[in-house]
């Protein structure tokens, strides 16, 4: 449907105007948009809870019944009768009650507010005898007191002593997007998304820290777990609407209970769920997200003109001769005309006409036209909730669809179902089935992913009569198109065409559900049995057709040609080339857990103890076909054995294949118990104690457990008599020390071994992994916790303070070694670093306004992190090691895990070299000046920390009557950045350019004015790597960002007379940008080298009823 | 009370849970694919990875200093300054990966191997397994131990070699045992003492070439003798390798010639590849499609000799060299080939006085070079030093980018060939004179911080 919206919107709307362009698309889509929409309104309304009665017979004498209502633990009765025909009355204040019937047959409805209606329907003369009796119950109240769900516990925010924050279902609609984890964003404090970031660290998928850094070289993700399991499924998968509230365990106290993999925090999901004894609830969401089009401007790119002009500079020298001289490698557009002047096929006056012609074109516009649109993403969801004494159930659906700049789109259908049943008094059964099917389709390259003869291109997109232009990727086209004689297929690139012609796609499937027995011995003890199965899997296919480019150059390059007779023999048959791969995600979770729950005298006793076994399975396996088409369908067997030549190169080689297999399994073993016990509701002390083994490979069986546990203590002074602060009613502290883990299945301690086969002979063969290192052994992570949670009066103010320290110790790190002993790295990895980590979360909520129309509140989440390397076993570590950019984890002692550094600077010389220092005196010898850096780091200044010290969030909410504005504004302070400026060899052997080029130092003078090097030949990389790693290219990345705001009109249901109970219309705009930078140049600190993300608009309904 | 029995019920049971099947439950593969090696099958795969014991873990530093290519002035310019250091002989600070690196991976191998061996015990039943992976490993190890040795020590002076300093001698898998440089005629008995013991272990015949067999550890022996200057004891390996396998092919018309004027001439595993390794990239220097063959050079090779059309190619003005039998156009065969031994062996019998037998030898492989339309004029020489001279010149033409020139160049300046290398740079010239210490190339610089041994 959508491809084919395109096809009518390319057509209809204006291709060169982006605001009649955006409008076109906005009607376009929201007709789409709309049309289901209202399906979806006009079915929900004509549903109708009541029985319909179709015939109504009038009673020849109306009968008198009488009846008595009983409502457990109720003081007070008089409950509102209403009968279809009969009008209405009310019981007495004891439950009393009697009506005269007229009409059979006739419902009568109980109702009163807190109170479970219930419905009664009289068909035949029996159902009037008397006395009717009707007992009624307490509604439970879908909007309660947030709980804090640990994932193993409900509990209220005042009965744990760890640092926990939850985000409730309103925060987390205050984002939009697809992804769960991007709407707790700046909606808690603690948690921040790391950018710019790539180390190398296994399991680090989300990005996502909480307090920071708990290891070196160890998995950085946070803990996922998904309704009392942990998730390992993507995370993509879970549809935003369904999530009740996500709370984030921060503290050892609170991770502590997930053992060995909390180390780095716990993010615990909680989908919504009926209760019993809940009135029917519909709940929906619908809304649509339209994005502007990226500014390819704002990359920092050299312009056509200076690139050309720096080509020419490199081929005067004879850069290019190599290429030019093999005869086929690619030359980008210039080289080949100056290639062509030197060769006299070309004049100076047609040279520069050409060469003209490409200075004045535009390719970023061309590309914006040719491969960018406006993204939309639409976004529907419908939850029912309904509850009776004895059953509740919630179904939900979602449907998410997405169109991203370049055309790509992906898709999600989600469906769950949970039901919870009361079997007997003491027993009961929870059931839940979660289904995903998301699929995504590759759509059109994005700016920068097709280079031209490996360079920055500035080649046209198509010729002046619109046709597509060949692209030199890997080839010449003079050299390809004449050297099969016109056998051979053309050899030649079209970015216009190929995307067309290469289609990437996936597919991904998931059914989670669980099952769990809880039977009640007595009211204070209870056993829950629980099992959780998950399985994902999903599909990736790479289609190439017979016009791709991928094919083509495959095909031709294993083609053999017969000179004499013209015949081409195909080792790569004719037609396309399609690689799929599956991967599929098991896993399976039981538990056994005993809950103890009891009030003695003033004190109270809650305690869990349990077992936990875990097995999770990761296979997947790749193929590759050959001599592909779709229809009618076809391939043909290729051997991927055999050696063949290269057409060009001449060099033999196999057919590339992707075929693979693989599997990965792991298990967990599982003992916990937690208990706190509070006296008087004034002091409160818990604690935990965990024991988790796993399958470590190579690991002794005794290192494979790992003990983990926590204390805490509680303290509610504002309960104490002799407290005495009247505007501070609400004061309580809290302290706890725990010790989570870290383990990451992949280190090992024995020498490890992979099989696998030789491509070269087809012998088996055994590969050594890793060298033995006996003494490797589990991470250890200790943290301390203080908090301090208030309220004052009428909870204008309230909040929290914890200050938090946390010391990892045993962590793994890599050390460069002698590698005499094994050549196959420099770096071993062993339990060489020690790690400190301390700071701050505070939350603030305040009511500013309140009462009346107009209403002010204001949410602040403010975190302070600071981490350094204590102890590293490893000598070889200095300030050298930090010269990168501080983009990678890198413990030194005494710095921050993540941190920068610069070469002392001493400007440019008379020559336009950039000068460094060597024992304290100006130099240029760089490779001198690299050695002084890593011996003894005397010519390198330590900058700071490369990852925000101070970041949150605050959010002001403005409501005038029934329109609230809201608006969040993040920071991050205290950190530096690297920013990127012009490299030569760079520049020279890949293309890659940069604006600094054009302010670089030309003539003798210009030293005073710029720090940018001058351009010499030969080309020099360590001089390159010194002005890169320099301080002068070190800037601060201290920030504040516009996130979102937030428009929504609540529309009066009650006075409007809607059949709703709630109905918000939202307007949400996102990614805003940055309002404050503190660096000069403009550059965003979280899209260094990138382009910043656009801006979305969202406009959106939901409402309940 | 009823809730206490249930209590104490429930508790026992999950402590009976906790004792029983953990170990079990737990001893499952995390990945289906890893193993700890401890099987003698487990053995022999780790030493049939060819990936880390055969391809592309040669040195090439010495092929890049030799003279056998030359690179022009506007491409060196394209170069890292690295690799224009490298190729003025100037004394550079490198760093991992390197020649070193690539070498001691398999000597790892090896050593890992020998000491699974060790607890491995031989039998009747695995005896001709275990004798081969022994053997196999003993080999890699000399293997190794003798290019590097080649390369980053000074040439076998008998004199000075007690005290020269070579390589690290590295016999355990243990990365605890600190590495020290062993004096070069230590580091020369070691290479030969593991290759003796490697042929009385290995096979005849290897399954697969990139695997070492007997004929492998005699041609191995027979370089190093050549190379400490023990011609008689050369001669006698080179004979004993050649009894085993004397294939040579015929370039006129031989199936393993896939054309004379193609990209690639070679088929790989051709029959006179007794050893099959590839050379490491190294700094550049030696990639073929960058690197000029010396002028004069190629001008000796007469136009009836095939490997004038077999071993290079025009490109410009130039040529470049495509004759390895590794069978492609970017990478170096640097393993054992009859080739070699044939001219070894002939150099030998000159050495020893046998100017006929030496020249028989290195006619019958000319004639194999030679096109077979035009008849070939067998070489004849007058004494000893013409017929050393002769074979010389076809050894450094026959085994052109098989990263034999350096050591070669070594030995025959030891014994006063007084031959200078000239490099142009630009207007400027550089010299490397005969014996220069340089000839020991430096060692990476990180080795030399982390392992605190001496520098060349």
């Amino acid at each position: 449907m959508w491809t084919d919206l395109l096809l009518v919107l390319n057509s209809h709307c204006p291709q060169k105007n982006y605001n009649m362009r955006m409008i076109c698309y906005l009607w376009l889509r929201w007709k789409m948009l709309f049309f289901p929409g209202l399906l979806f309104l006009v079915l929900l309304t004509s549903s109708d809870v009541y029985a319909q009665e179709n015939r109504l017979e009038k009673l020849a004498v109306p009968v008198k019944i009488s009846g008595k209502i009983i409502v457990a633990d109720a003081t007070e009765n008089g409950i509102y009768i209403r009968s279809k025909t009969g009008g209405t009355s009310t019981s007495d204040s004891v439950g009393n009650f009697s009506r005269m019937v007229k009409y059979l047959p006739d419902t009568l409805k109980f109702s009163k507010v807190g109170l479970f209606p219930i419905v009664r329907i009289l068909r035949k003369m029996e159902d009037l005898k008397s006395p009717l009796i009707i007992r009624m119950v307490a509604e439970v109240k879908v909007l309660e007191e947030v709980q804090v769900n640990t994932g193993y516990q409900r509990v209220k925010p005042n009965e744990i002593n760890g640092a926990v924050s939850v985000i409730d279902e309103r925060m987390l609609s205050a984002r939009t997007g697809t992804n769960v984890l991007d709407r707790i964003l700046g909606q808690t404090s603690a948690v921040l998304l790391n950018t710019g970031k790539t180390n190398s660290n296994p399991q680090n998928k989300t990005g996502i820290s909480i307090r920071g850094l708990g290891t070196i070289n160890g998995p950085l993700d946070p803990l996922i777990v998904l309704d009392g399991f942990i998730y390992e499924g993507d995370i993509n998968n879970i549809n935003p609407f369904d999530i009740e509230s996500v709370s984030v365990l921060k503290d050892a106290s609170a991770s502590s209970i997930w053992g060995a993999r909390a180390g780095n925090g716990v993010i615990v999901i909680t989908s919504k769920k009926a209760k019993l004894n809940q009135s029917l609830n519909v709940s929906f969401n619908a809304n649509a997200t339209i994005r502007s089009l990226p500014d390819l401007n704002s990359l920092s790119e050299m312009t056509v003109a200076e690139n050309i002009e720096a080509e020419k500079f490199l081929f005067d020298n004879g850069f290019f001769n190599n290429r030019i001289n093999n005869g086929y490698a690619a030359l980008s557009p210039a080289v080949e005309l100056f290639l062509a002047r030197r060769n006299g096929k070309l004049s100076d006056a047609e040279l520069n006409s050409k060469l003209d012609a490409f200075r004045s074109g535009n390719l970023k516009q061309d590309w914006l036209n040719e491969f960018y649109t406006h993204a939309l993403t639409q976004q529907y969801g419908l939850n029912i909730r309904s509850g009776t004494a004895k059953h509740a159930y919630s179904i939900t659906g979602g449907l998410d669809n997405a169109y991203d700049q370049n055309y790509a789109v992906s898709k999600r259908y989600n469906l769950r179902f949970s039901n919870d049943i009361v079997i007997t008094p003491k027993l009961s059964l929870s059931t839940s089935l979660n289904l995903t099917f998301a699929s995504t389709k590759s759509g059109r390259p994005s700016y920068g992913s097709v280079t031209y003869a490996g360079r920055q291109p500035y080649q046209f997109l198509r010729d002046a009569s619109g046709n597509p232009i060949k692209w030199a990727q890997t080839y010449r086209p003079s050299f390809v198109d004449t050297l099969g004689n016109g056998k051979l297929l053309d050899w030649n690139s079209y970015p216009t065409e190929d995307y067309k012609h290469a289609i990437a796609m996936t597919s991904r499937q998931e059914i989670l559900g669980s099952v769990a027995l809880k039977y009640r011995f007595t009211d204070y003890l209870d056993l829950e049995a629980g099992y959780q199965r998950q399985k994902q899997s999903g599909t990736n296919v790479q289609h190439f057709d017979t016009e791709s480019y991928f094919a083509r150059n495959v095909i031709n390059s294993f083609s053999q040609l017969n000179r004499s007779t013209g015949v081409v023999k195909y080792i790569v048959p004719l037609g396309g080339i399609l690689n799929t791969g599956t991967s599929e995600v098991n896993s399976a979770t039981g538990r056994l857990q005993l809950n103890f729950n009891k009030n003695i005298g003033v004190s109270s006793i809650t305690a869990i103890m349990g077992t936990e076994a875990r097995e999770g399975q990761t296979i997947g396996n790749g193929n590759s076909v050959y001599g592909y088409r779709e229809d009618p369908l076809v391939y043909q067997p290729v051997d991927l054995v055999g050696l063949y030549p290269h057409f060009i190169t001449g060099t033999n080689q196999q057919v590339p294949n992707s075929l693979s297999l693989t599997s990965n399994q792991y298990r967990f073993l599982s003992f916990y118990a937690n208990a706190s016990y509070s006296y008087k509701g004034k002091y409160r002390i818990s604690g935990s104690l965990r024991r988790d083994g796993s399958n470590v490979f190579g690991a002794e069986t005794n290192d494979k457990w790992k003990p983990l546990w926590s204390v805490g203590l509680g303290w509610s002074l504002s309960q104490e008599d002799f407290y005495d602060i009247p505007w501070l009613p609400v004061l309580r502290l809290s302290a706890t020390y725990g010790k989570s883990g870290n383990v990451d299945l992949s280190k090992t301690a024995q020498a490890v071994a992979v099989a696998s086969t030789n491509t070269l002979n087809n012998l088996p063969f055994i590969r050594i992994r890793g060298i033995n290192n006996p003494e490797l052994r589990w991470e250890e992570l200790g943290q301390y916790n203080l908090k301090i949670d208030f309220a004052l009066a009428k909870d204008r103010l309230t909040g929290s303070f914890s200050v938090y320290k946390k010391h990892g110790s045993d962590l793994y790190g890599s050390f460069l070694y002698d590698y005499t002993t094994w050549g196959g790295s420099d770096e071993l990895t062993r339990n060489v670093a020690d790690m400190e980590g301390r700071g701050f979360d505070a939350e603030l909520h305040s009511r500013n306004v309140s009462g009346g129309n107009f209403k002010w509140s204001t949410d602040l989440y403010f975190s302070q992190n600071k981490s350094k390397t204590v102890k590293y076993y490893a000598a070889n570590n200095n300030l050298s090691k930090l010269l990168s950019g501080g983009r990678e984890i890198t413990p030194v002692v005494g710095l921050p895990l993540y941190s920068i550094s610069g070469y002392r600077w001493g400007g440019l010389d008379a020559a336009g070299n950039p000068q460094g220092y060597l024992n304290g005196v100006l130099s240029t010898n760089y490779s001198a000046i690299a050695t002084e850096g890593r011996l003894n780091a005397g010519n390198i200044n330590y900058i700071g920390p490369a990852n925000p010290v101070y970041f949150g969030s605050l959010i002001n909410s403005f409501a005038y009557k029934n329109l609230t504005v809201s608006f969040n504004i993040s920071f991050k302070l205290g950190y530096f950045m690297k920013k990127s400026s012009i490299g030569y060899f760079g520049l020279a052997n890949s293309g890659i350019t940069n604006s600094d080029y054009s302010s670089r130092w030309q003539k003798p003078g210009d030293e005073q004015f710029t720090d940018i090097p001058s351009f010499t030949y030969p080309l020099n990389s360590l001089r390159d790597s010194f002005y890169s790693a320099a301080e002068i290219n070190i800037v601060p990345a201290d920030q504040i960002r516009l996130d979102y705001v937030n428009l929504s009109y609540h529309l009066d249901a009650e006075r409007w007379r809607f059949p709703f109970r709630s109905l918000d219309v939202y307007l949400n705009s996102s990614d805003l940008g940055v309002i404050w930078r503190a660096n000069k140049f403009g550059l965003d600190p979280d899209n260094l080298d990138r382009i910043s993300p656009t801006r979305g608009f969202t406009l959106g309904i939901r409402g309940s009823f | 009370m009823n809730s206490n029995k249930t209590m104490i019920i429930l508790a026992c049971f999950l402590i009976v849970a906790m004792m029983t099947s953990c170990k079990n439950f737990l001893s499952l593969k995390s990945d289906s694919k890893l193993l700890v090696p401890k099987t003698l099958n487990d053995i022999q795969g780790i030493l049939d990875d060819a990936g880390q014991m055969n391809i592309g873990k040669t040195p090439s530093f010495g092929e890049a200093s030799a003279d056998d290519i030359y690179i022009s002035t506007s491409n060196l310019n394209s170069y890292s300054e690295l690799a224009r250091d490298i190729y003025a002989w100037k004394k550079v600070d490198y760093r991992y990966p390197n020649d070193w690196s690539n070498a001691y991976l398999p000597i790892y191998n090896a050593n890992f191997c020998l000491e699974l061996l060790d607890e491995l015990p031989r039998d009747e039943g695995n005896a001709k397994g275990w004798d081969n992976a022994k053997g196999s490993a003993l080999f890699f190890r000399s293997f190794y131990f003798f290019l590097l040795t080649m390369q980053f020590g000074h040439g076998y002076n008998a004199s000075t070699s007690n005290s020269d300093p070579g390589i690290v001698l590295r016999m355990t898998s243990d990365f605890n045992v600190k590495s020290v440089r062993s004096p070069v005629s230590e580091c020369l008995q070691r290479a030969l003492a593991d290759a003796t013991e490697a042929a009385a272990l290995l096979l005849e015949t290897p399954v697969s070439a990139v695997r070492p067999s007997k004929a492998a550890a005699y041609a191995q022996l027979a370089r190093i003798y050549l190379y400490m200057h023990n011609y008689s004891a050369a001669l006698n390996y080179a004979d004993k390798c050649l009894k085993i396998k004397a294939d040579l092919m015929d370039y006129n018309n031989d199936t393993d010639v896939l054309g004379l004027d193609l990209a690639v001439t070679f088929r790989k595993f051709n029959k006179e590849t007794i050893f099959y390794t590839e050379m490491g990239t190294g700094f550049g220097l030696h990639t073929p499609s960058l690197s000029r063959i010396d002028t004069n050079l190629y001008a000796s090779y007469n136009v009836n000799d095939l490997r004038r059309r077999a071993f290079f190619r025009i490109n410009a003005s130039f040529q470049q060299f495509k004759g390895s039998y590794s069978s492609s156009a970017s990478t170096l065969f640097s393993g054992i080939a009859t080739d070699e031994v044939y001219l070894t062996r002939s150099e030998c019998r000159a050495m020893e006085g046998d100017i006929e037998g030496a020249m028989s030898d290195l006619n019958f492989l000319l004639k194999k070079r030679w096109k077979n339309t035009v008849s070939y004029v067998p070489l004849i020489a007058m004494d000893k030093a013409d017929a050393l001279r002769k074979i010389r010149l076809e050894r450094r033409k026959e085994l052109l980018m098989r990263n034999l020139r350096w050591p070669d160049l070594k030995r025959y300046n030891l014994e006063g060939a007084g031959i200078t290398l000239e490099r142009n740079i630009g207007a400027t010239k550089h010299f490397l004179p005969p014996n220069s210490s340089y000839y020991a190339l430096p060692l990476p610089t990180d080795i030399i911080e982390e392992a605190g041994i001496p520098q060349n």
